[in-house]
């Protein structure tokens, strides 16, 4: 019986250490991790911008993406002249805090400073950036809930029919716009920025014929992809180059605004953590 | 609208031609014998005198033959239009003679004597000429409203008679372009007017724009309609359309340019027509036309040409210009303005730069810096207002400015280069340098020193988002790095110090398997209780499938308690439920009463061979009386009870 009493113990005791060890591992991590983190920034502060992107890059390799990671590793990067490499990380940091005002400010300012201002930005596609995909996820969700909840309060409460059709259309037309801002927010997630200057191609292949250029920080849509070339679209609808000034350039390119660009001329914003190490 | 009008006289005219052409060849059908003479032709104008404005009848009469005029003599200044045929015959004592007419519309171009030379006319194959006819055309007559088909402007007093200059004299119309410098540079803006003269009481459409003829030179002409006034030159009266517009050598050397406009004359027949019958009758009369004011009308398509200027296009000189000379050509005036004066370092400031005066002010740029290190400029923008003279106006260009440094004291001065036409020599304008005062604060002190050292960097500016707790500002940048460092990275917000949570990849909500079968449940559930809400909404409507959900209910109630009775063995309380189920059930299909109902409803409103009737028969009695049912006999009544029950609904 004791023997018994002694085994209960012992087994006791061990999946309480292992309990533990698998508490204070990712305690430690965490640690670690917050550590190199104010490691970066101090290097940032003191001016050290190579050091502080090597340690941003290093933390996001090890331990994944966050806002704020991502806000001061672009700031690294547009104070050290890479706008593209800045640009990609305040839209990354955009898509994880879509409310942040810091984050939005300096992207806005970067891209006005280099000339990258969308033209002409359609109403209905500012209005959809009003919030990012996930809350507008979220918002068709709540509302989804709102309209079951309000059928099932029917059946118990007497709602007088205008108010129920009232608050039923009102469902309904949020649900049609959070839809459409799904939609447009949905096509923003999927695009890419152009890392460094390069020309457009007519074809996927090395030699061919160059339609322009296309700036570096410029946000683009990859339509489709041959080996290691993507077919874009900038974010204008059109291959362009600006010239720093806020002027955009049209280059006139064929196809209406699309060319071929290589691989390594651009980085998708929305990726896994693997994708990101396999680049 | 006046088209149509003109368009319903002339068709009443032609009416009125045919129907003598019909009235003539009936009075030839009548007679049979016809004789001919020797054939002649003769011309005739019913008017040897009459004005620019009216029109004459030429009349060319054959006799006693049927003849063809094969061309009108082509006379300069002279229009001809046909008016129509008639052919005449009469019979005097068995002699026949004939007479075919021809009359024609003479219009004149200008004043002046015409002479309409012979016209040939064959005859049996012969030709015969008619004799020539002199006649004098006179200048419009004054005194005459204005009759100018043109929007806009209103008509001034006749202006005091100017100069005619010769081949104005004879002319219905002409231009005039005033004043043009002969030399002038290339870009330069001349300002000139373009008008327009017709002669008073003439009606005319115009069919375009003022167009250049000739190449050096490009014409712009101003948006606003043309002004209407009167003048008199050379004691004639005329109505002038004015338009003002600019020229601009655009190629060096001597060129030779006019200018042209396309218009319609609408020329009015006032003179009384005479036919060769005598005249149209009643409503053919000019007293009627007149009084209705149905005036014919004619159209001639004319295009009026100016004397063609020789213009010299001189080059601008490259002595004495200026290094940010940008084409400007005219007088101009430079005022700048800066907002806010007041700044902390990194501070932007909007200068206000408006350049004013006369000249090309397309070609005018934005004034630029003197001394434009240490400044980060912006591109401006640019607004140009018109002033009130052609070629006048303002150009006011916005320009967002920033110190690289925090040691500037006043905005250096600007300048602005032109070619002035008049002293044919560049000019440059200069502001004088606009104090700054300096707000320095803590935190913009630090950044300043920082900025001195890297030359580069600026510090926070406005608009940017306020430095919270935990966020801090870059102290400086490494040697290496600060040249590309500028002054916008330097205005970036500060880092974040709290890292956040962490995530492996940018996997948006609508992606991820958790929220998209939350998403499922939810409209599941939406879809279950909207078809659950329309079932009941269908129900509630629809008495038949009411009544035969609440038969099944009873039913079902009933039977629950019949199979308890029999349990029980109690014969006489399962028999009185048996009883008062039939009731309920064929109450609620009937929609009566169920105690109401007896054997004899049963047996008058069911089928004879119905077993509900010997059941409730059984029921009844049993009830009254006291059957005692065996077991078998309770479970082989209720079997029967509950299938013919079923089968009601």
């Amino acid at each position: 019986m004791k023997g018994i009493l002694k085994l209960k113990i012992s087994v006791t005791a061990l999946v309480l250490l292992v309990m533990s060890c698998g508490l204070f591992v990712p305690c430690s991590a965490q640690e670690n991790s917050n550590q190199d983190f104010l490691e970066a920034n101090k290097a940032y502060e003191a001016g050290d911008l190579a050091k502080a992107i090597q340690l941003y890059e290093a933390l996001i390799a090890r331990a994944g993406f966050s806002a704020s990671l991502c806000y001061n590793l672009a700031n690294s990067y547009a104070r050290n002249g890479q706008t593209g490499k800045a640009v990609l990380e305040y839209e990354r940091a955009l898509r994880l805090a879509p409310g942040d005002v810091d984050i939005r400010h300096n992207l806005e300012m970067l891209r006005k400073d280099k000339g990258l201002l969308p033209e002409d930005v359609p109403l209905v596609h500012q209005a959809g950036t009003l919030l990012g995909l996930n809350q507008w996820a979220v918002l068709v969700a709540i509302l989804l809930a709102a309209l079951a909840l309000l059928h099932l309060a029917t059946w118990h409460f007497t709602l007088s029919t205008r108010l129920s059709y009232s608050l039923t259309g009102a469902c309904l037309l949020l649900l049609g716009i959070s839809s459409v801002g799904i939609a447009i927010q949905y096509q923003k997630w999927q695009e890419a920025v152009i890392l460094a200057k390069t020309s457009l191609l007519i074809s996927p292949f090395d030699g061919a014929a160059s339609t322009g250029l296309i700036e570096e920080g410029r946000l683009v849509r990859i339509i489709k992809r041959h080996d290691n070339y993507a077919l874009i679209k900038d974010e204008n609808g059109r291959s362009g180059s600006g010239d720093g000034q806020g002027r955009p350039n049209s280059v006139g390119a064929r196809e209406g605004g699309s060319g071929w660009i290589p691989d390594t001329s651009f980085e998708p914003i929305a990726m896994t953590m693997a994708a990101k190490n396999s680049r | 609208m006046e088209r149509l009008v003109r368009r319903t006289r002339q068709n009443r005219t032609i009416g009125r031609i045919r129907c003598m052409a019909l009235l003539l060849t009936l009075a030839i059908l009548g007679f049979a014998t016809v004789s001919h003479g020797a054939p002649s032709v003769s011309a005739s104008l019913d008017a040897r005198r009459f004005s620019v404005d009216q029109t004459a009848t030429l009349t060319i009469i054959i006799n006693d033959a049927d003849g063809t005029i094969a061309e009108l003599p082509s006379v300069d200044g002279l229009d001809f239009v046909k008016g129509g045929e008639f052919k005449q015959t009469q019979i005097v004592n068995w002699s026949s003679s004939s007479m075919k007419s021809f009359l024609f519309q003479v219009m004149a171009l200008r004043p002046g004597p015409f002479t309409i030379p012979p016209i040939a006319i064959t005859v049996d194959g012969k030709q015969l000429l008619t004799q020539a006819i002199t006649f004098e055309v006179t200048p419009a007559a004054a005194g005459i409203p204005s009759l100018l088909n043109q929007q806009g402007g209103g008509i001034a007093p006749p202006s005091q008679s100017k100069i005619q200059t010769a081949g104005e004299k004879e002319q219905m119309a002409f231009l005039r372009i005033s004043p043009v410098k002969e030399e002038s540079y290339t870009g330069e803006v001349l300002p000139i007017e373009i008008k327009a003269y017709f002669r008073r009481g003439l009606r005319a459409t115009l069919n375009s724009q003022p167009r250049l003829n000739g190449d050096g030179f490009v014409l712009t002409e101003s948006k606003q309609e043309p002004v209407q006034t009167e003048e008199m030159v050379g004691n004639i009266p005329y109505s002038v359309l004015t338009w003002p517009g600019t020229l601009s050598g655009i190629k060096e050397g001597r060129h030779s340019v006019s200018v042209a406009i396309e218009a319609t004359l609408l020329l009015p027949d006032n003179r009384r027509r005479s036919a060769p019958m005598g005249g149209d009758p009643f409503f053919g009369n000019d007293l009627f036309a007149d009084f209705f004011n149905q005036q014919q009308v004619q159209e001639k398509k004319i295009q009026i040409v100016s004397k063609d200027m020789t213009l010299q296009v001189l080059s601008l000189p490259s002595e004495g210009k200026p290094a940010d000379f940008s084409g400007a050509i005219g007088k101009f005036e430079l005022q700048v303005k800066a907002q806010p004066t007041d700044v902390g370092p990194g501070d932007p400031i909007t200068l206000t730069m408006t350049v004013a005066g006369t000249g090309n002010f397309d070609r005018v740029e934005a004034p630029v810096l003197s001394q434009a290190e240490g400044w980060k400029s912006y591109p401006p923008s640019a607004k140009f207002t018109p002033g009130g003279g052609l070629g006048q106006g303002e150009k006011v260009f916005e320009q967002a400015i920033i110190a690289r440094s925090g040691d500037k004291t006043s905005i250096p001065s600007l300048s602005f280069s032109f070619f002035d036409p008049e002293t044919k020599k560049y000019q440059t304008l200069h502001t004088d340098p606009i104090p700054l005062r300096h707000n320095k604060t803590e935190g913009s002190e630090k950044s300043e020193n920082v900025s001195a050292d890297d030359g580069a960097g600026a510090t926070e500016g406005q608009g940017r988002p306020d430095v919270g707790a935990g966020k801090t500002m870059p102290q400086k940048s490494n040697g290496d790095q600060s040249g590309r460092s500028d002054a916008a990275a330097s205005l970036l917000a500060p880092l974040h110090q709290q890292m956040g949570s962490l995530q492996q990849g940018f996997i948006p909500l609508i992606s991820q398997t958790g929220f998209q079968m939350v998403v499922l449940i939810l409209l599941l559930l939406l879809v279950a209780v909207t078809l659950f809400k329309i079932r009941a909404r269908r129900l509630t409507s629809n008495p038949v499938l009411c009544r035969q959900r609440e038969m099944a209910r009873f039913l079902e109630l009933r039977l629950r308690e019949i199979k308890k009775a029999q349990e029980q063995g109690n014969s006489r309380d399962f028999l009185a439920i048996c009883r008062r189920t039939i009731q309920e059930q064929l109450g609620l299909l009937w929609q009566t009463g169920p105690a109401a109902i007896t054997l004899a409803d049963l047996r008058q409103r069911l089928a004879t061979d119905s077993e509900l009737i010997a059941l409730f028969a059984t029921a009844e009695s049993g009830a009254y009386v006291g059957n005692i049912l065996s077991s078998q006999e309770l479970a082989e009544y209720a079997g029967k009870l509950e299938h013919a029950l079923r089968q009601l609904r």
